[in-house]
């Protein structure tokens, strides 16, 4: 008995996580064929890698091609277009996916719920419809963001044919869903106490929740959607894979031909676009939550008018509501012609012709004979499918381990506050190599940043090239964006809690990572873990989509599906995808609750 | 004297036990009055069932002459604007100006649109409005200031100019100055009792710091897991019933 | 819900549309991809300025990025007339009601595939199909969707082998994604990958232009005669263009000597074709499970 009692305790939850980990990661080696063989380069594997690196350092500027048709514009036209192009579609997906955001986010939350007395039938049956309009609203949004927009993209240009509206459509859609989500976890976490006095007060709860919750919580919900915005830019990017001429489209046009300068100034503008926005995210993020103080102090003497003359305003927070508004404007006005050049009925005979071709071969054949329906999704599922979806699970799952202990490794070195002489504001001494730890910082600070700003998509692509078609430039291009992201988050992580027992640590000499792992990691190691789940998803919904590349798993059956019109199997493949990451979500969410419920002192919101 | 808020042999529990039992309490218009007693005897229960934020089970409380029971939704809404709750955490949106806060205090009466238009078009004579409570409780020039960059008890005098702006018949406090050192808390709470007498609002508060309640408050009541032990005035409260209400908790 | 939201929602821009029935502007080209993308544009200016002069009416030519999108923007109506490979033509045919197949390359009746090898495998060229020494090596195909990169040699090595590819090779079966027959003999010559199959035309030329050394990359095996490429048009372009449009398209295609203009296919004559030319092709598909 007590024997029995030891081992539950040894096991407590933490180690039991590891352990997890642990074996999940033991599992997905052997499930996708681990062989050192494939981690190997090719001999033109390698040349390629050299060259390509080599001609980081001298991005083109002009085209590299000798000959060219006189009506080729000039080679900066092409860039600033597509970066333009790139640009427009992403902040008018944003546009859209930030009003549907935040209409679903609201019926998806209790927050606006009227007080509703439960023993009356009127009150009940509310409440039920309230219930259940919030399930399926939250249902909706989650199916949306889980299928990844480049399929969105594949389903729209296949059904209806190409246009500026289905791109934009294809990014709208799964981040209108995600904003959704996010925006109604934070309705429902918020304080409420504000939206309480409201109501005691007499106030209607509309008023009430639009002015105590809704109020309170648009800082987050405005540097949420910053962010997505920085995320759509890629996703911008990356539609140019499926031949949409976005800057993706050009990287992948030089690659084909050998310029590899080339690619470079794509992908140095496209970093530039993402870093820019990622920055000014954080401007923003920071003058919404430290407001400085006015340049003139408010007497108190002073009249109303002197008082609204003397307000503290924040002119980043204006500059950026109207470059905003501005941006959305242009965006919308500049297109030429959203729909595609077809005619409506032309167009829409296609999509219901894509309909029709939806429904399963057999199922067609047989004049609609829903019996062939099961014999049709076995062999499908059983075994291709089923590999195939137990593979891309590995290959998100494998990256977002590999990609947690990379971060845990570098945020010791990587977070401002540990960085530098002085971890967390403890003197320490003279350095034999003075700066030293704050350059090493500041370089891996820089290189996660590098990291993250790369779409995971062309980081495949490119590996891909290097190490030959197999799975590992996948989980590599996954581990390396995300790693990026986890190194930055935990950095914050570390860097807003200023730690007491860490600072004893360094204090009694401890070194900086003796502080972070005996005391930084275990009272924030909730909130790691938190963020690790939240990858661990998206990391799931990449995969299904890396594969398109041409490594065995459900991208790559659904590229296959597609290029042979099967649009049925296509569709097949994409709900199977979606349903892995709907599931991903749905345990995520439930693990998030556990880990908040049971956390000790991890408290505030999470805000992604 | 008319009769503001009437509890008779009000009771609630939750989850099967007891949170209050048997409680008979009247509060005239104008009083002021103070409940005391250990954490858990039931403060924040009674100052909820006054305002309807939570329905009696047993017996019945009438506010203003209206039994809480039997109003509708709209009636109650009409019933609340009239009584102004201040929670521990006093309920304050932290990213509006202390203007906005204060103009909350007309949510009530203003509808949706009205309330939006008040904070985003604030007229000159709401303004004007704010700023003299404001000046009455000492922080004027803070009126477009960030509600968040103030200290706690300059939050708190916000809180209380939002409750005076709502022109309330009364006023439920849940332990206003629970986390404030006593030099401030006292004259938070001679400030609020004095606006109070003033303007004949009713003051129901809770307290935790029984001195502070003895100076403050004319009449207090004393609540013990649920019941009331003693209602009378702070001068017949002696030093050992204060002892005894506090016997099986911590001070 | 979706249908209304794509067909219905504004019909800005009807100008400029291929097909509104008010008399189409502009006839619009593709081709698959089977060489480098952004060389096609450059490469079919002379045929449609050729095409323009003698037809009397614009001509566009428009990028598809693979195989796959050349078949549906054909299928659905974004363009009018394109130059496929034997498998894309045929699936391009399937699925538009009417479309014809109008001519093809001078030798494209008697196409064929090279198997090439990386020279560090030591092979040379053979009549008999190597089976037993490529089957440890790693192997590529072309595009997925290329009749001569794909489908054609997949018939032929489950002909001469009793096995479908995946299961012959022992290494995993490689694909290349873009580039098409440029990319798989640049692969094999580089050693990346250490046998292929690609179109034969693409191989001459390129031997001949100098970008592919035969010495480092020979061929190792050559397989029989398969009819390959076509024009294909959509039926009803007579509505558009006027009556007899087709088979005056047909006609100035197939007398063109211009070999700046023939320089689009790579070939030095066009020959008429019809759909049954690809009968076989079709036959194959299906039975390999690439069509239904």
């Amino acid at each position: 008995m007590k024997e029995l009692s030891r081992w539950r305790n040894w096991l407590g939850s933490r180690r039991l996580t590891l352990l997890a980990a642990l074996v999940l990661f033991v599992v997905g080696l052997l499930v996708l064929g681990a062989r050192l063989d494939d981690l190997k380069p090719s001999k033109g594997g390698l040349e390629l890698a050299g060259k390509f690196l080599g001609a980081a350092f001298q991005p083109a500027l002009g085209y590299e091609a000798a000959d060219l048709p006189s009506t080729t514009p000039p080679f900066w036209e092409k860039v600033g277009r597509s970066l333009v192009l790139t640009l427009r579609y992403a902040v008018v997906a944003m546009s859209l996916a930030l009003v549907g955001g935040m209409v679903f986010g609201i019926l998806g939350s209790r927050a606006w719920w009227p007080v509703l007395n439960q023993h009356s039938p009127s009150g009940w049956v509310l409440l039920w419809v309230l219930r259940t309009v919030r399930i399926v609203v939250r249902g909706t949004a989650t199916l949306a963001r889980s299928v990844h927009e480049l399929l969105w993209a594949l389903l729209f240009l296949t059904a209806v044919g190409t246009s500026p509206l289905a791109a934009v459509l294809a990014i709208a859609l799964p981040y209108g869903g995600t904003l959704a989500k996010v925006f109604s976890e934070l309705l429902d976490e918020q304080d409420a106490s504000a939206a309480g006095v409201l109501r005691s007060g007499g106030a209607r709860s509309s008023a009430a929740f639009f002015i105590g919750v809704g109020v309170r919580t648009f800082p987050d919900l405005i540097t949420y959607a910053l962010y997505r915005l920085e995320c759509a830019v890629r996703s911008s990017a990356i539609l140019g894979f499926m031949g949409i001429p976005t800057l993706g489209y050009h990287i992948a046009t030089a690659y084909e031909d050998g310029h590899l300068r080339e690619i470079w100034t794509y992908l140095y503008v496209l970093l530039a676009a993402v870093i820019v926005i990622d920055q000014w995210g954080s401007l923003v993020r920071a003058r919404l939550s430290r407001p400085r103080p006015a340049r003139e102090a408010g007497r108190a003497e002073d009249s109303v008018a002197e008082l609204h003359r003397k307000r503290p305003r924040s002119l980043v927070l204006r500059a950026s509501v109207v470059t905003a508004l501005m941006a959305v404007a242009l965006g919308w006005m500049t297109e030429k012609q959203w729909q595609s050049s077809l005619p409506a009925e032309r167009r829409q005979a296609n999509f219901e012709r894509f309909l029709h071709e939806v429904v399963p071969h057999p199922v067609r054949e047989n004049g609609n004979d829903w019996r062939e329906f099961g014999p049709w999704l076995k062999e499908r599922i059983w075994p291709r499918g089923m590999v195939a979806l137990h593979r891309t699970f590995h290959i998100g799952t494998i990256a977002i381990l590999v990609a947690g202990c990379g971060a845990l490794m570098a945020v010791p070195f990587a977070a401002r506050s540990l960085a530098g002489r002085d971890a967390l504001g403890v003197p320490g001494g003279r350095e034999r190599v003075s700066g030293l730890r704050a350059g090493a910082g500041r370089m891996l600070r820089v290189t996660a940043l590098v990291m993250r700003s790369i779409p995971e998509y062309i980081l495949a692509f490119l590996l891909l090239q290097v190490f030959g078609p197999t799975v590992w430039p996948l989980v590599l291009a996954l581990a390396l964006h995300n790693g990026g992201i986890l190194i930055r988050l935990g950095s914050e992580v570390v860097d807003n809690r200023p730690s007491r027992a860490g600072q004893v640590l360094v204090a009694q000499g401890g070194s900086r990572r003796s502080s972070f792992l005996g005391s930084l990691l275990p009272e924030s190691f909730n909130r790691f873990l938190l963020l690790i789940f939240y990858r661990w998803e998206t990391c799931i919904r990449e995969a299904t989509v890396l594969g398109m590349l041409g490594v065995l798993s459900l991208g790559s059956l659904i590229d296959e599906a597609n290029t042979r019109l099967f649009y049925d199997d296509m569709i097949l493949y994409v709900l199977m995808g979606a349903l892995l990451v709907f599931a991903g979500d749905v345990v995520s969410d439930l693990l998030r609750l556990r880990i908040k419920r049971g956390a000790i002192g991890s408290g505030g919101r999470h805000s992604f | 004297m008319k009769v503001d808020i009437q509890l008779t042999d009000a009771g609630i529990s939750f989850g099967g036990v007891h949170a209050l039992r048997g409680v008979n309490l009247s509060v005239a218009e104008g009083e002021q009055i103070c409940i005391i007693g250990p954490s858990g005897s039931g403060k924040s229960t009674l100052l909820g069932l006054m305002n309807g934020r939570l329905l009696t089970e047993t017996g019945s409380v009438e506010v203003l002459g209206q039994d809480l029971l039997q109003l509708t939704a709209r009636q109650m809404r009409e019933l609340r604007c009239g009584l102004v709750w201040v929670p521990q955490d006093l309920g304050l949106v932290p990213n509006l100006r202390v203007l906005q806060n204060v103009l909350c205090g007309k949510a009530g009466r203003l509808g949706f649109l009205g309330l939006l238009r008040s904070l985003l078009l604030t007229r000159m004579s709401e303004a004007e409005e704010v700023r003299s409570l404001l000046e009455r409780l000492g922080i004027p020039e803070k009126l477009y200031e960030r509600t968040d960059t103030l200290s706690g008890g300059q939050q708190q005098r916000v809180a209380i100019a939002r409750a005076l702006f709502q022109d309330p018949v009364a006023i439920l406090a849940d332990e206003p100055v629970a986390s404030v050192d006593p030099g401030r808390a006292r004259s938070l709470l001679e400030l609020l009792t004095g606006v109070a007498r003033d303007e004949g609002i009713t003051l129901v508060m809770s307290l935790h710091h029984v001195e502070l309640a003895r100076e403050f408050f004319p009449r207090l009541v004393g609540l013990q897991a649920g019941r009331v032990v003693f209602d009378q005035s702070a001068d017949e409260t002696t030093d050992r019933q204060l002892r005894e209400l506090y016997a099986t908790g911590e001070k | 819900m979706l249908a209304g939201l794509f067909a219905g929602c504004g019909d800005k821009g009807k100008e400029n549309e291929a097909g509104n029935g008010e008399g189409a502007t502009a006839l619009v080209i593709t081709a698959i991809p089977d060489e480098k993308v952004s060389d096609q544009e450059a490469r079919f200016q002379a045929l449609i300025t050729y095409l323009a002069g003698q037809l009397g009416i614009r001509v566009e030519f428009s990028i598809s990025k693979d195989y796959a999108a050349a078949v549906q923007r054909f299928a659905n109506g974004e363009v009018h007339m394109a130059w496929f490979g034997g498998l894309t033509g045929v699936q391009a045919r399937d699925r538009v009601e009417g479309a014809r197949a109008i001519a093809q390359g001078s030798a494209d009746p008697q196409f064929k595939s090279y198997f090439i090898a990386n020279a560090s495998t030591g092979l040379g060229r053979g009549d008999e199909f190597p089976a037993e020494a490529i089957k440890d090596l790693t192997f590529t195909f072309g595009s997925p969707s290329s009749t001569s990169g794909r489908l054609m040699p997949e018939y032929f090595i489950r002909k001469n082998t009793g096995k479908p590819t995946a299961e012959f090779f022992s290494r995993e079966v490689q694909f290349q994604k873009s580039g098409g027959h440029v990319a798989t003999a640049e692969a094999v010559q580089a050693g990346s990958v250490q046998v292929g199959v690609l179109n034969f035309k693409t191989y001459d030329s390129m031997v001949a232009d100098g970008r592919l050394d035969p010495g480092k990359a020979p061929i190792i095996w050559i397989t029989p005669d398969y009819a390959d490429y076509n024009l294909t048009v959509h039926g009803d372009l007579d509505n558009y263009f006027g009556d007899g449009f087709i088979d005056k398209l047909q006609k100035v295609l197939v007398e063109c000597s211009d070999q700046e203009v023939l320089k689009a296919f790579n070939r030095e004559a066009l020959i008429p074709a019809s759909n049954d030319d690809f009968a076989e092709i079709e036959a194959v598909a299906k039975e390999l499970g690439l069509m239904r």
